[in-house]
């Protein structure tokens, strides 16, 4: 979810001057029906709508749209994706269609073997490093 | 062959006249049958007896002892009716047996003289029809008294063919012994539908695999002898609503036969049995949909109100922060007010090595679990010279607000806390790394 906002709160603040995407959400539907999926449930992406369809009446506002794929084109600081190879909500091939949605090729690390909410468990002290290396990088770039 | 047969006996259920056969003439070309009409008022199968007389020519009526007297005067009309019209009337009392048309009749019961004090019902009229070695048992509304005197006589042999349950299947008049001693092979029974939920006598019979035919399911129930056996056919099945293929005129087949195709067939359900499928099947449309919206309640209810406690706050009492000497490198709350007025909540993990004016916001996930991840991070971070403002989001931790979003308000609360950080002295170009 942080990830959904922080590519939203990109768009629209040019204050923002890079991206850390950790197990970023592509679709909050699809994520949902992923849920629903790998717990057996039957018509997972019915569910899924009608979920967030009711959620949206809760909240006021929609959760779905516009969705971080739909916003990325108008990301323009630099943005490094972690993911886990994993990961069952948002597969690979999801956070990958994410990342070629920005209009800067953003760095893409997956982690082998985590899923949507240990990268950096399992990433570790090697994963953090790399990326204080993107931010050292990203702050170096606009004269920080 | 068939077709020569041309006997009829028509069997008048008049409740008041209990039992009466009359045996058609040979001018009357159908085959042996039952004229019978469903859940009748005693009223009205005595207004029909006038059409019956129109429709077909009689021969001769039987009618066992004790059929006319003063307490019936419904009987008498009915029998001076068919005297006027020339219809010679018959009192007939087991034993005696006669043949006519190629068949051959045989009276079970009453017995001459038999208890004249006896109720009507246990007086009435039994008779075995034989054809071609088959035989039809005709037993009125044959009840108590008469049934054991009826049992205590020799056992038919060979067994009853189709026998017509005694008064319309009712308890007293069906015991399993009477089965037990006819040993039918199928029995027909002219009743109205039972309560619903209960059983009759019969339905231990039908359990046990016998073929019953009610008329409340089957309607008229025809009546046919081929050189197979008897073929039995409800009206319903052929004609009513129940849209069974038709099944072909003339063919031979045992009743047997006829009822495993009409019991196979999945067009033929009971009313009652119908009824219940349907009614369980839209009891389980029920359930699912209650499971449907429950699921959904749930599910969007969990989406937009988030397990509280989730604290970025939390890292405020974490070790790794408290054992810092100098107070200015100690975390401390923050807060920031939004445009529609609710207040987050936040922490500020000063750069561990002076304030380089690098700043990261920290954002948390949906239900990620606070703690050593976060701890990783933070540390990670100041240790690499950026200051770290961990945020709850709205509806999180210390951060009030009702509802998430995933960034329909969130991503608006970014934009507040950047001001409110801006306003710190020294935090030029805050950049945002996010979980």
């Amino acid at each position: 979810m942080g990830a959904a906002i922080a590519v939203r709160a990109a768009a629209e603040d040019p204050r923002i001057q890079a991206l850390v995407l950790e197990s970023p959400m592509v679709d909050l539907d699809l994520a949902m029906a992923a849920w629903f999926r790998n717990r057996g449930f039957p018509c997972a992406h019915l569910l899924a709508r009608l979920v967030t369809r009711r959620a949206r009446g809760l909240a006021g506002v929609s959760l779905t749209r516009p969705r971080p794929l739909e916003v990325a084109p108008r990301v323009h600081c630099p943005v490094l994706i972690v993911h886990g190879s994993d990961d069952t909500l948002v597969t690979s091939r999801e956070a990958r269609r994410l990342a070629a949605a920005f209009p800067n090729p953003p760095g893409f690390v997956e982690v082998s073997g985590a899923g949507h909410a240990d990268v950096v468990t399992i990433g570790g002290d090697a994963l953090l490093e790399r990326i204080l290396q993107f931010l050292r990088e990203a702050a170096v770039a606009v004269g920080n | 062959m068939l077709e020569r047969l041309t006997l009829a006996i028509l069997i008048l259920q008049v409740a008041s006249l209990k039992e009466a056969s009359v045996r058609a003439d040979s001018r009357c070309p159908m085959s042996l049958q039952k004229v019978e009409k469903r859940s009748h008022a005693d009223q009205d199968h005595y207004n029909a007896l006038p059409d019956l007389l129109d429709r077909f020519q009689f021969g001769e009526l039987v009618i066992p002892p004790g059929f006319e007297n003063e307490q019936n005067p419904e009987a008498s009309l009915l029998l001076d009716q068919l005297r006027t019209r020339g219809i010679p009337v018959r009192t007939i009392a087991a034993p005696l047996r006669w043949d006519q048309g190629g068949a051959r009749f045989t009276g079970l019961h009453p017995p001459v003289h038999w208890r004249p004090e006896a109720p009507d019902n246990a007086r009435s009229l039994v008779l075995d029809a034989e054809y071609e070695g088959r035989h039809l048992l005709l037993t009125g509304d044959l009840d108590q008294l008469g049934l054991s005197e009826l049992v205590s006589g020799p056992q038919p042999e060979p067994p009853i063919e189709l026998m017509f349950s005694p008064h319309h299947g009712g308890k007293s008049a069906n015991p399993s012994w009477l089965y037990s001693w006819a040993r039918p092979r199928t029995v027909v029974v002219s009743q109205r539908p039972p309560a619903p939920g209960t059983t009759d006598a019969l339905t231990p019979l039908e359990r046990a695999g016998t073929p019953l035919l009610r008329t409340w399911q089957r309607g008229a129930i025809h009546i046919r002898w081929t050189p197979d056996g008897i073929v039995t056919q409800g009206f319903l099945d052929f004609n009513g609503s129940r849209a069974l293929p038709a099944w072909p005129a003339g063919e031979g087949a045992s009743s047997r036969h006829v009822f495993a195709m009409l019991l196979s067939s999945p067009w033929v359900l009971h009313d009652a049995a119908g009824r219940m499928v349907i009614g369980l099947a839209g009891f389980l449309l029920g359930i699912i949909a209650c499971a449907l919206l429950a699921i959904v309640e749930y599910g969007a209810w969990a989406l937009v109100v988030p397990p509280r406690p989730r604290l970025a706050t939390e890292a405020l009492s974490e070790g790794e922060c408290e054992t810092a000497s100098d107070p200015l490198d100690r975390p401390r709350p923050i807060s920031a007010l939004t445009d529609d007025g609710v207040k987050l909540a936040g922490t500020w993990h000063p750069a561990a090595r002076g304030d380089t004016g690098r700043t990261t916001l920290l954002l948390h996930g949906f239900a990620e679990a606070p703690g050593a991840a976060q701890a990783q991070r933070v540390a990670a971070l100041r240790q690499g010279g950026w200051n770290v403002a961990a945020l709850d989001l709205r509806g999180y931790g210390r951060s009030s607000g009702t509802f998430a979003s995933f960034g329909g308000r969130e991503a608006g609360d970014v934009r507040d806390w950047l001001d409110t950080l801006a306003a710190q002295p020294g935090q030029a170009r805050p950049l945002l790394p996010v979980l």
